[in-house]
Formats: structure tokens, C-alpha cells, sequence
């Protein structure tokens, strides 16, 4: 399409009628200032040509002047290969649409209305949205040929289906077959109902829905086949069971006659054993009885002699009594005359004693009574003796306790007072003070606290001291004495301590002075011999006894003995009269007189025992005998009844007893012998095989009992899983199986087909697209090296025709995003000048730049009028613009009319 | 006269997986034709309706179907019913078809012979069976007659019913229960009952042995099949006399059509069709398209076909055929929608890559480079479809849908 002129009335700040035209066939201006309408007039071309007149839209009613309810009216003369065309179209309040055609030298009317509006979306192959004002992308080839001011510097996509695609199959020289489109687009349905994107089955469609078919029934299935392949297991067990049972009972048979077998000879065997253990038993009896009865004749005749000999021990024992008796009254009668004896020897010996003990006792008086002159005698003697010693011993006791020792000591200690006195007298200060008349004197000495003397008149008292002596002298004053000397000071302290200590050892020694000590010693040592010698004199006198007191003490004891024995003895006067020598020659001759009488007392007691012996032992004897005759009626009287109780068992007799006894345990031993002979041998095994038979028996019985279990278990899972069919199930869910596969593989099938369909399709026009790729790129390059004065650079394109970038390859292409704005209007201004071209080639074109280069310097701008320039010779250009001096000289300018 | 109907293999119960949702439909016909085989007993007054084996397809069929077997099997009383356990389904065990309670609570006069056994049919007349218990063997079942036989008198007339294939060399499997060719003989027989094949079989052993086959046809091919045989016995040592009977409730049909020679495929199938028409609704027919055909053609072949084919009782069409254009189609279509002729030679080339022949492939035209592997691989891998997932069938169904829908968009 190309335009011719442009008319409108009541359209923005048209309010009366503007006509703007004849536009050239080439390039054409329009130039006006900002404001002055410019982009108005042409939009509003745009709704003229590609609205429906009765479109109440925003877009249309912003066509109105501004504060009027005025209908835009819009009228465009236009040329197609169809012919030249003119539009009317008033919207709004009386909408109208009028096509007309140049016939004839004249504008005929061809359609009105929605048929003007519709025969014009055909000629000018444009669309129209389903409601609403139309949008660029609904214009056709205009949408994409003009460039609208103000609008993104970006070249519209060409990837979508409807014009973009149609450009593109225009640019591709591939003819726009709408039935391949709808061909494609059917097919393209057809897939995505069944595929995604991703060529899996789309969810809710048939192939999805058949392979969730599928695979619902193929769980199915394998259950069933699962079920199957149990039933085919269960089945093998229940053979394998069935036989075994049938192993088994057979065994089990064989087993159970084993058993019965061997209960039967273990039973017979028992009997037997019992039998023999009872006739064992019935032996022992037998055996007990002979062996009784034997032993009871055995003892009735051992009773029997015994009892004989019993007898004739009683006989004896009677006679042995009789003797004993009379034995017994022989001794009685000596012993009574014998003790009838006895009273008058003991008095004739105890007569002779008391003579001798009165012989004694009178003997013992005289004897303590010499004793107690004697100690008389030797207190007197030793009484004076001690009072002389102790005498000596008290003066011994008045003088010092001095020793020869202790005396030495002091004259060693008043040697060396003296010696020391010397030297302090050699040394020292020695003051000597004579006062005429009695005076006191403080001394002090060394720093020590002062001393007062008294001074007698006239005396002299020598001070002496080592170093210095301060004297105060009463009613003169103080006299102070030093001396220089050290050894001085020293001496009269070494005299000082020496003095000091002979005076305490005088002290001790209790003496004034060494000169007493020695007097002291001498007088001691006097005292001392004497004592000594009274104390030898007084010694024999004492004897045994410790001292004077112990004598007297042991002579007063001597004598109160003696005067006892003299009243215990009471002697007559006769006796006192006899002496000593008679007294003991007495007691001589009844202490010779004595034993003897004693001795004969003895032996007639001796006497008179052994005969009391004797009748003690003839009376035992008595007793014995009677004893013994006791027992022996006593043994006779058991062995009687003894021999009566043997013979009460037997009333038959012994003999016949155990004859029968004897026969008895022959014929017990006869028949043990028999049924040892009755035994089967290895008869004590027989029960053990017997239990092993019947737990073997058992085992089996058992084991049966399993297996039994076991198949009939399986049976009745047969019975069971054979009684579901599962032939029909599975032929059932195959039969369905198949027809979801058929499902599933037509579904697939239509799916794949579809898609590869469409794919194929899809594909071959993108490669007509492509095939043209290179021509246009090589267009554009031109176009761009015209422009930019250079010629290094390459255009490149993709494959839907957007430009890739720009550069020496298309691996180093620079994007078209990261171009400059002002490279960007220039290439787009090429590419639409390209593609003008190519679609001017079936039709004239026009194309419509609507202040598109504001990004664009004087120098590219005088190079964009010469490819504009050429590209008139093609193409209707009509250009927009503010700047009237950028265009100036170019083309037709067009002026609002 | 002693006289039985002998009949095997009804496999009652077969899937027919390739009939799809007529399956049932054909399932069901057997049931239909036992029960008329046991009236047709009835009606000939047979002593005895011998089944040798392989009554139902498999032990595991369903309750029902086993119920509704017995309940025809028990329907006419005067008619004894021997049922021979065979390989489809042999007497194996509690889980066997033969143990369910419909077969256990069956009235007298209907027998299965769940071990080798003999029944005395009549004075005189003695049905011995040897019954299979596994799916496969290698024994001769017919050994089990001769003992069972040995053990009857002489001057009986002697039947013997098994199951399994008669030893013809390269038409048996040795694992398949192969039967002597001399078996009756063998075994004395005056007749042995014989089932496994689907086809009539009646002259082996001096024609004492005989496979009736199936009683109702169950494949296409198998023309010999749809029979039972009337057999009667005059006595002892004497032939039978053997009759086959038709009972099948369905015929099958196959035909052919090639678009090599349409108009006389045309002809003769129409004329088929036509002279079957009175008898479709007991006909099972195949028609096989065959041959290169155009979009338009084969379309209307098909059309033409599914109103000839609807009134029978299961049919099926298959289109074996190749779409491709004539010159003046294609030329036709290069001019009005060169997009896709180039897209057919495209989907030409797919087909080569598929079967491996590039050489001698169709070229786009036009200038249009074709299609390489590498495109069509590339092509393919969006969709997710693998080069040899594009069978000649999927290729045809894709030119198909190219010229189906650009006819429903044209329009």
C-alpha cells in the first residue's frame, strides 16, 4: 500500500476539514513544528483505515477535539496492487464507513459500512481484535513498516503466528498459504491435546489417559499373573506334600506294625520277667523258712543240753551255798571275840601315853623357864651398852657434817681468796679511810647501788676497787676515787665470785671458817672411833635380835611362855620336886614304852580286821552261791520255756516242719529255673526297642500329621485360588489390556504424527525463511556500511529475521541490545528499509518514519538521505519531522491543506 | 448299534486377544454351540457325548463360565456326557477346573474322567480313557488305553478316549502328549476318541483314530474345523462308521483386497460380501488392504468397506496399505501447497532412515535440500520419538493425517 492524501475533520486540532496531500510515490516530508498535528493526522489515517467505524473505543474518541462531542471524520486515498481506494470513515455519534475505487477517472463506492470495512481489512490484509480499537500489530504490513514515534527503537517480533509470520513468509518468498497455516495449526492442536511440550502424554488427554489405562491394568494383570505364580507354587507344595504324605503313610504303616511287634514281645517279655521276679521272690520265703525251721531245731536241741548242764550247775550252786553258809558263821564267831578283846588294849596304850605326854610337858616348863633367866641376863647387858652408843652417836650428830674431803675443798677455795685478794690488792684502788671521829660512808662502786658503812672513829677501813669508788662522807661530801686499770677491775671480779663461793661452802659445812672446819673434822672423826667401838660390844648381847628393844621384847615373850606351860601343867609339888635328869629319864622310859604297846594294839587291830575280812568274805561267798543258784534256777526256767516256745511253733514237730520247708524251696527253685528258661534272650533290650519303635512311630505319626497339615492347607488354597478364574480374569483385564493398548498406540500414533506433522512443516518454513537470511543480511550490511561509512561490518540475523548483532563474524557479532541508540534507529531504519524493499517487490510499499532519527548526527544524517533517496525510487517514504532544515531539498514536502 | 457324538478342544473360555471388544462375542458362541451339540445328541439319539479334552482353555477359567458349562453339559439327561481332562486343562489337583463344585455336584450322566479308567458304556461296550494331568509331555497318554484294555473281555466293543497329537513326523512336538499312529490298534481299540488339533483329522490308524477338531472355529485358516463326529458301532472288530456334523454356530472368512488391480478387488470382495451378507450375522470376517493407495482412494476403499462389513457378526479391517500420490496429485499438491510436498518427501525420507534404504529416496524438490538424518534425529528428539518407533504403519497413519487434516481444513 502507498498513500495518496490524507483527510480529516474534527479530529484533534483539526476542527475543520485538513487535507494533507497528493504524496508523492517517492519520498515525501511533512514538516511542522511540535504540537502542529503532525503524528495526529497520521494516527488518525491508521484508525481510517484499520478500525470498524463503529468502534466506540478510547482510541477513537481521543481522535475528538479536546472538549467536543464532534464525530472524527477520516478519509484516506490509498493504493494496493488491487487497485486505488479511497476511505471515508466518520466515527462516534454517526458512524459511517464509504469505500470507494478510482474508476474510471472517478471515485465509485465499492462497500459501505461493516462490507467497507471488512473488503478493506482484506485488501490491506490487516486484522481486528475481537473487541476494541485495533493496535499496530493489527495493521498488516504498516504495523511493522511504520516507525511510530516514540516508540521502542526495537524491531516488532516476527516469531508469532498471523502478520509477523506472514512477513516473514513474505521476506522468505514463501507464499502465505493460509490452508498450511490452518494445516499447521490444526496439527499443532491436535499434538498439544495429547502431548507437552516435552513429547510426554499430556494429563487428561487419550494418550495419557490410555497409558494410566495401561498401567491400572497391568498392576491388575501382574497381580493376577502373581496369584498365578503363588497358585503354581502352592500347587508344587501340594504335590510334593501329596507325596510325601503318601512316603509317609506308607512308612507310617510299616512303622506302626514295627511297633506292635515290638510292644508284643516287650509285653511277653514283662510277663515273663514278672513271673520270674515273683517266683524270685517266692524263693527267698522258702528259703527263710528252712533256713528257720533248721535254725529252730538246731536251737531247740542246743537249748536242750543247755538246759541239762543248767541243771546239774543248780545242784552244785545248792551245795556251794550250804558250805558258805557255814564258813560264814565260823568267822562271825572269832570276829565278835576278838572285838570283845579290844576295849582293854586300847586302854593299857592309852594309859602309857598320857603318862608320857605329862613327862613331856613338865620337861618342856623347866626347859622355858632356863630360856627366860637367859634372856633376862642378856637385856641388861646390852640395855647399858646402848645407852652409851647412843650417847656417842648425839655428839656425833652436834658437829658439822664435815668431811676430810669436804674440808680440802674449803681450804682450796680460802687459798684462792686469798690469792686473789693479793692481786686486787696489787691492782686496784685501795682507799683507807681512818675518820677521827664515828662516820658513815656511802660507797658506791662500779655503777652498783651505794653501800653505807659505818666508820668507827679513829679505825682505818681500807676500800679497795678495781676502777673507782664514789664515797659520799657524811657532813664533808663526795669523795670520787678512779683508776685507769682494766686487769684491776677483772681481779676484783674473779675475787669477788671466789669469795662468794667460799662463802657459801662455808655455809654448807656449817663453819665460820676453814679453821673451825678443821677442828670440826677432828672432833668428828674422834667421836666417830668410840661409837664404833661400843656398837662391837653391844653386838654379842643382841645376837639375833635387831637392837635392845627387840631383845627386851623377845625375853618378855620367853618369860609369859614359860609361866603358861607352868599353869598348863600344874605341877604337882611331887613333880616340881623331882629334877631335871629324873624328869627326863621318866619321859625316856615311857617314850621307850610306847611303841611297843602301840605296835601290839595294832596287830590285834590288824587281827581283828583280817577276821572281820573273813566273815565279810564268807559272806560273800554266801551271797554268791545263793547268786549263783539263782541264775541257775533262773537259766533253767528260760531254757524250759524256750524249748516250750520252739516246740508250741511246730504242733506237727520240728522234723516234719522241716522236711516241709525242704521240699517247698525245691519246688520254688524248680520253677525260677523254668521261667529263666521261658526269657527270649536280650529279654532287658526289649523294652527300649519297644520305645524306640513307638517313638519312632510317633516321629512319623508327627510328621505325617505336618505334611497332612501342609497339603491340605495347600488343598484348600488350591480349592481356593482355583475357584477365582483368575484364566478369565487375566483373559478379561487382557482383553482390556489390548484395548487400552490400542488406545494408548492410536493415541500415540495420532500424537507423533501430529507433531511430527506440524514439526516437518514448522521446519521447512523455517528454512525457506533461512534461505533468504543470507541475501537480506548482505541488504542490510550495505544499508549499514552506506550509513556508517564503514565497511568491515556485518548485520547478522536469526531465523526470525531479528538482528542478531553486528561485527566481522556472527561468533564476534556485537548483540543489538548493547548497541547505541543511535546505531540501533539506523539499523532498524535499515532493516525496515530492507524489508520495504523485498515486500515492494509484489507491492508498492509505503513506509512512514516518524521522527525516528533524533538520536542521529548531521553526518549520518546526510547519509541516511542518500540511501533514503535511493530507496524512493522503490518505495514510498513518508517522513515526519520538527526539523524541516535536516530535510531540506529532500523529496516532496508536504504542507496541511 | 452303539452310537456317540465325539467332539474335542471346545476351549471354552479363549482369549481371541486380536478381536479386542468382540472377544466376548466369541467367547460366548461356544457356549452356544455345546449346548446345541448336546441337544444335537439329544436329537440323534447318541448313546454317549464323548469331550476329549480340552473342554475349557485353561483350569483357571471363572466359576460362571464352569457352572454354565456343566449346567449345558447336565441339560438333556437321556444324554451320558464323558469329559476327558486334556492339556488346556488337565487334572492336576484341588486347583484344577474339574474340582470346583459345579463339576462335583454334576448329576451322574455327566462323568469326568479324573483318572485312566474304564466305563462300561453299555453290555458290551466299554469306554476306556487315559486323561492328562500335565500340560506337557513326551508319553504317549494312549499307552494307559492298551493297559486298561487289557484287563476287559474279549468280543466288547473297546473306545478309547485321549488326548494329545498323533505322531505324524514335522506336524507334532515330541513334548506334546505324542500318540502313536498305530495306537488303537495297539491297544485293541475299535475307536479311539482322539482331541488336541482344531482341525478334522480321521484317517489314521485305519481311521479307528479320529480328531474331530474344534467344534467352533476359533482362528482364520481353520476350515477344517466346526465339526463333531457321529460315530456307530454294528459290534466288536468292526469298523465304526464315522460322521462328521457341523455344529459351528460361526463361520470365518478372510479376504483380501489390493489396490494393485482396485476395481477387480472391488468386484470380487463386493460379490463375496453380498453371496456371506444372508448369513453375517454368523460370520466372522478379515479383510486385509493391500497395496499402494492414494490418500482419497484408500479412504474410500475404507469407507466403502466399513458399511459392507457392519452387519457381521465380528469383523476386522486391516490396512496393510502404502499412501502415496500420483504424479498428477503430486504435481497437484507441489503447486498449490509446496510446503508439504516438501513435507512428504520428508516423511519419504523418515521412512528410509527407518528401514535403513536412504538410496533412492524421494528429493523434497523445488531446490528444497532433504532431509538428513541428523534432522530427522533432531527432529524426532523433541517429541521423544525414536527412529525406529516410525513404522511403516506409523508412517502411513503420519501421510494420512497430513492429507486428512489439510482435506478438514480446506474445506
Amino acid at each position: 500500500m502507498i498513500l495518496h492524501a490524507i483527510e480529516l475533520a474534527y479530529v484533534g486540532r483539526f476542527r475543520t476539514p485538513v487535507r494533507l496531500g497528493p504524496f508523492a510515490p517517492g519520498l515525501n516530508v511533512i514538516s511542522a513544528p511540535n504540537e502542529a498535528g503532525k503524528s495526529t493526522l497520521l494516527r488518525a489515517a491508521a484508525r481510517g483505515l484499520f478500525d470498524r467505524h463503529t468502534t466506540k473505543s478510547d482510541e477513537i474518541k481521543a481522535l475528538q477535539p479536546a472538549g467536543t462531542d464532534l464525530a472524527p471524520f477520516v478519509a484516506v486515498e490509498f493504493e494496493t496492487a488491487a487497485g486505488r481506494f479511497r476511505i471515508e470513515k466518520t466515527f462516534l455519534q454517526t458512524p459511517r464507513s464509504l469505500l470507494k475505487e478510482w474508476q474510471g477517472g472517478a471515485w465509485q463506492p465499492v462497500a459501505e459500512a461493516d462490507h467497507a470495512d471488512k473488503r478493506l481489512q482484506q485488501l490491506l490484509q490487516s486484522g481486528l481484535p475481537g473487541k476494541g480499537a485495533t493496535k499496530p500489530e493489527h495493521w498488516g504490513l504498516l504495523g511493522f513498516l511504520w516507525a511510530r514515534q516514540g516508540e521502542p527503537a526495537e524491531w516488532p517480533g516476527l516469531e508469532g503466528a498471523g502478520l509477523g509470520e506472514k512477513i516473514r513468509a513474505r521476506l522468505a518468498r514463501v507464499e502465505l498459504d493460509p490452508v498450511i497455516a490452518r494445516l499447521q495449526a490444526q496439527l499443532a492442536a491436535t499434538a498439544d491435546a495429547l502431548l507437552t511440550g516435552g513429547g510426554k502424554p499430556k494429563v487428561g488427554g487419550a494418550w495419557a489417559t490410555a497409558e494410566a489405562d495401561l498401567a491400572a491394568l497391568e498392576t491388575d494383570l501382574a497381580a493376577v499373573r502373581r496369584t498365578q505364580a503363588d497358585l503354581d507354587e502352592i500347587h508344587r507344595r501340594y504335590r510334593q506334600a501329596d507325596a510325601d504324605v503318601g512316603r509317609l503313610e506308607q512308612e507310617h504303616a510299616e512303622r506302626l506294625a514295627a511297633a506292635g511287634t515290638a510292644r508284643e514281645q516287650a509285653a511277653a517279655a514283662e510277663r515273663l520277667r514278672h513271673d520270674l521276679e515273683t517266683h524270685r521272690r517266692a524263693l527267698g520265703p522258702a528259703q527263710e523258712r528252712l533256713g528257720a525251721v533248721t535254725a529252730d531245731a538246731d536251737a531247740a536241741a542246743q537249748r536242750g543240753a543247755a538246759l541239762a548242764a543248767a541243771r546239774a550247775a543248780l545242784r552244785q550252786a545248792e551245795t556251794d551255798t550250804q558250805t558258805a553258809a557255814q564258813a560264814q558263821a565260823a568267822a562271825r564267831t572269832r570276829l565278835e571275840t576278838a572285838q570283845a578283846a579290844r576295849p582293854g588294849r586300847e586302854a593299857e596304850v592309852a594309859a602309857l601315853r598320857a603318862k608320857h605326854r605329862r613327862a613331856q610337858a613338865l620337861l618342856r616348863g623347866r626347859r622355858l623357864a632356863e630360856e627366860a633367866g637367859a634372856l633376862d641376863r642378856r637385856v641388861a647387858q646390852a640395855t647399858a651398852l646402848a645407852a652409851e652408843t647412843a650417847e656417842l652417836a648425839a655428839k656425833l650428830a652436834a658437829l658439822p657434817a664435815l668431811t676430810p674431803a669436804k674440808l680440802r675443798q674449803l681450804e682450796e677455795r680460802a687459798d684462792a681468796v686469798r690469792t686473789l685478794r693479793a692481786q686486787t690488792e696489787a691492782l686496784g684502788l685501795t682507799v683507807e679511810l681512818t675518820p677521827e671521829r664515828a662516820a658513815a660512808v656511802e660507797i658506791g662502786e662500779g655503777g652498783a647501788a651505794p653501800r653505807r658503812e659505818e666508820l668507827p672513829a679513829g679505825e682505818t677501813r681500807r676500800l679497795q676497787s678495781p676502777q673507782a669508788l664514789d664515797l659520799r662522807l657524811a657532813g664533808w661530801g663526795r669523795v670520787t676515787v678512779r683508776s685507769g686499770a682494766r686487769d684491776a677491775q677483772t681481779a676484783a671480779a674473779d675475787l669477788a665470785r671466789a669469795e662468794t663461793a667460799l662463802a657459801e661452802a662455808l655455809a654448807a659445812a656449817e663453819v665460820p671458817d676453814v679453821a673451825a672446819g678443821r677442828e670440826a673434822l677432828a672432833a668428828r672423826q674422834e667421836l666417830a672411833h668410840r661409837l664404833k667401838t661400843k656398837e662391837a660390844a653391844l653386838a654379842p648381847h643382841l645376837g639375833e635380835f635387831a637392837d635392845a628393844a627387840a631383845l627386851q621384847a623377845a625375853a618378855a615373850g620367853a618369860a609369859r611362855r614359860a609361866e603358861a606351860q607352868a599353869a598348863a601343867v600344874a605341877a604337882t609339888a611331887e613333880e616340881q620336886a623331882l629334877g631335871s635328869a629324873e624328869w627326863e629319864a621318866a619321859e625316856a622310859a615311857a617314850a621307850a614304852a610306847l611303841p611297843g604297846a602301840e605296835q601290839a594294839l595294832q596287830e590285834f587291830g590288824r587281827q581283828l580286821d583280817a577276821l572281820a575280812a573273813a566273815e565279810r568274805a564268807a559272806g560273800e561267798r554266801v551271797g554268791a552261791a545263793q547268786l549263783a543258784l539263782e541264775r541257775g534256777r533262773a537259766a533253767v526256767r528260760t531254757l524250759e520255756a524256750q524249748i516250750a516256745d520252739l516246740a508250741a511253733r511246730y504242733p506237727a514237730g520240728l522234723d516234719a516242719a522241716k522236711q516241709a520247708a525242704q521240699l517247698a524251696f525245691a519246688q520254688a527253685e524248680a520253677r525260677v529255673a523254668a521261667t529263666t528258661l521261658a526269657l527270649p534272650p536280650e529279654f532287658e533290650k526289649l523294652p527300649e526297642r519297644n520305645k524306640r519303635a513307638a517313638a519312632a512311630l510317633q516321629q512319623i505319626a508327627d510328621t505325617l500329621t505336618a505334611r497332612r497339615s501342609e497339603r491340605d492347607e495347600a488343598k484348600g488354597k488350591l480349592e481356593s485360588l482355583g475357584g477365582q478364574g483368575l484364566y478369565s480374569r487375566e483373559t478379561e483385564l487382557t482383553d482390556r489390556l489390548n484395548e487400552a493398548a490400542l488406545r494408548r498406540d492410536a493415541a500415540r500414533t495420532q500424537a507423533w504424527c501430529a507433531r511430527l506433522a506440524h514439526d516437518l512443516i514448522d521446519r521447512r518454513k523455517q528454512a525457506a525463511t533461512k534461505a533468504v537470511l543470507t541475501p537480506l543480511e548482505e541488504r542490510l550490511t550495505a544499508a549499514l556500511a552506506e550509513l556508517s561509512g564503514e565497511t568491515g561490518r556485518r548485520v547478522f540475523l536469526d531465523e526470525q529475521l531479528q538482528i542478531a548483532g553486528v561485527g566481522p563474524t556472527r561468533e564476534s557479532a556485537h548483540a543489538f541490545e548493547l548497541l547505541s541508540q543511535g546505531a540501533k534507529e539506523q539499523l532498524l531504519l535499515c532493516l525496515r528499509l530492507a524489508v520495504a524493499q523485498e515486500l515492494a517487490a509484489d507491492e508498492p510499499q509505503v513506509l512512514i518514519l516518524d521522527d525516528v532519527l533524533v538520536n542521529t548526527d548531521p553526518v549520518r544524517q546526510e547519509r541516511i538521505l542518500d540511501v533514503l533517496g535511493a530507496a524512493a525510487a522503490r518505495l514510498q517514504i513518508v517522513i515526519l519531522t520538527c526539523h524541516d532544515d535536516r530535510y531540506r531539498g529532500t523529496g516532496t514536502v508536504l504542507k496541511f491543506a | 448299534m452303539f452310537r456317540l457324538i465325539h467332539s474335542a478342544d471346545w476351549q471354552l473360555g479363549a482369549r481371541f486377544a486380536q478381536f479386542g471388544a468382540a472377544a466376548p462375542r466369541l467367547r460366548a458362541v461356544r457356549l452356544e454351540t455345546l449346548r446345541r451339540t448336546v441337544e444335537l445328541a439329544r436329537t440323534r439319539e447318541a448313546d454317549a457325548l464323548l469331550i476329549a479334552g480340552d473342554l475349557f482353555e485353561d483350569n483357571q477359567v471363572d466359576d460362571a463360565l464352569v457352572a454354565a458349562t456343566v449346567a449345558v453339559l447336565a441339560a438333556e439327561p437321556a444324554v451320558r456326557v464323558y469329559v476327558l481332562p486334556g492339556n488346556h486343562d488337565p487334572f492336576t489337583g484341588p486347583d484344577c477346573v474339574w474340582q470346583r463344585a459345579a463339576w462335583l455336584k454334576a448329576p451322574p450322566h455327566v462323568h469326568v474322567f479324573r483318572a485312566a479308567g474304564t466305563v462300561e458304556l453299555a453290555p458290551g461296550v466299554h469306554l476306556l480313557a487315559s486323561p492328562l494331568h500335565q500340560k506337557q509331555s513326551t508319553t504317549d497318554p494312549s499307552l494307559k488305553l492298551a493297559e486298561l484294555a487289557a484287563a476287559l473281555p474279549a468280543g466288547t466293543i473297546r473306545i478309547g478316549m485321549t488326548h494329545g497329537s498323533p505322531a505324524i513326523e514335522a506336524r507334532h512336538k515330541p513334548d506334546d502328549f505324542p500318540i502313536a499312529l498305530h495306537a488303537a490298534t495297539r491297544a485293541g481299540l475299535d475307536y479311539l476318541a482322539l482331541g488336541h488339533w482344531h482341525n478334522w483329522l480321521a484317517d489314521t490308524d485305519g481311521g479307528k483314530m479320529v480328531m474331530p477338531g474344534t467344534p467352533e472355529p476359533d482362528n482364520f485358516g481353520n476350515d477344517a474345523s466346526g465339526r463333531v463326529a457321529l460315530v456307530e458301532f454294528d459290534g466288536p472288530g468292526r469298523p465304526a462308521r464315522v460322521q462328521p456334523l457341523p455344529v459351528a454356530t460361526l463361520a470365518w472368512r478372510s479376504f483380501d483386497f489390493d489396490f494393485l488391480a482396485a476395481d477387480a478387488a472391488r468386484a470380487t470382495l463386493g460379490a463375496a460380501l453380498a453371496e456371506l451378507a444372508p448369513a453375517a450375522a454368523r460370520t466372522v470376517v478379515r479383510v486385509t488392504l493391500a497395496g499402494t493407495a492414494s490418500p482419497a482412494a484408500a479412504a474410500e476403499v475404507r469407507a466403502w468397506l466399513e458399511a459392507k462389513l457392519a452387519d457381521f457378526a465380528v469383523h476386522q479391517l486391516r490396512d496393510e496399505t502404502r499412501v502415496a500420490l500420483s504424479a498428477v496429485e503430486l504435481a497437484d499438491l507441489q503447486a498449490r501447497h509446496p510446503i508439504l510436498a516438501q513435507v512428504l518427501a520428508d516423511v519419504d525420507r523418515l521412512e528410509a532412515f527407518a528401514n535403513g534404504t536412504v538410496a533412492g529416496a524421494a528429493e523434497p524438490g523445488a531446490g528444497a535440500a532433504p532431509l538428513t538424518l541428523a534432522e530427522a534425529q533432531a527432529l524426532l528428539a523433541p517429541a521423544k520419538v525414536e527412529l525406529a518407533a516410525l513404522t511403516p504403519p506409523v508412517l502411513a497413519q503420519l501421510r494420512r493425517t497430513l492429507f486428512r487434516t489439510l482435506q478438514e481444513v480446506a474445506k
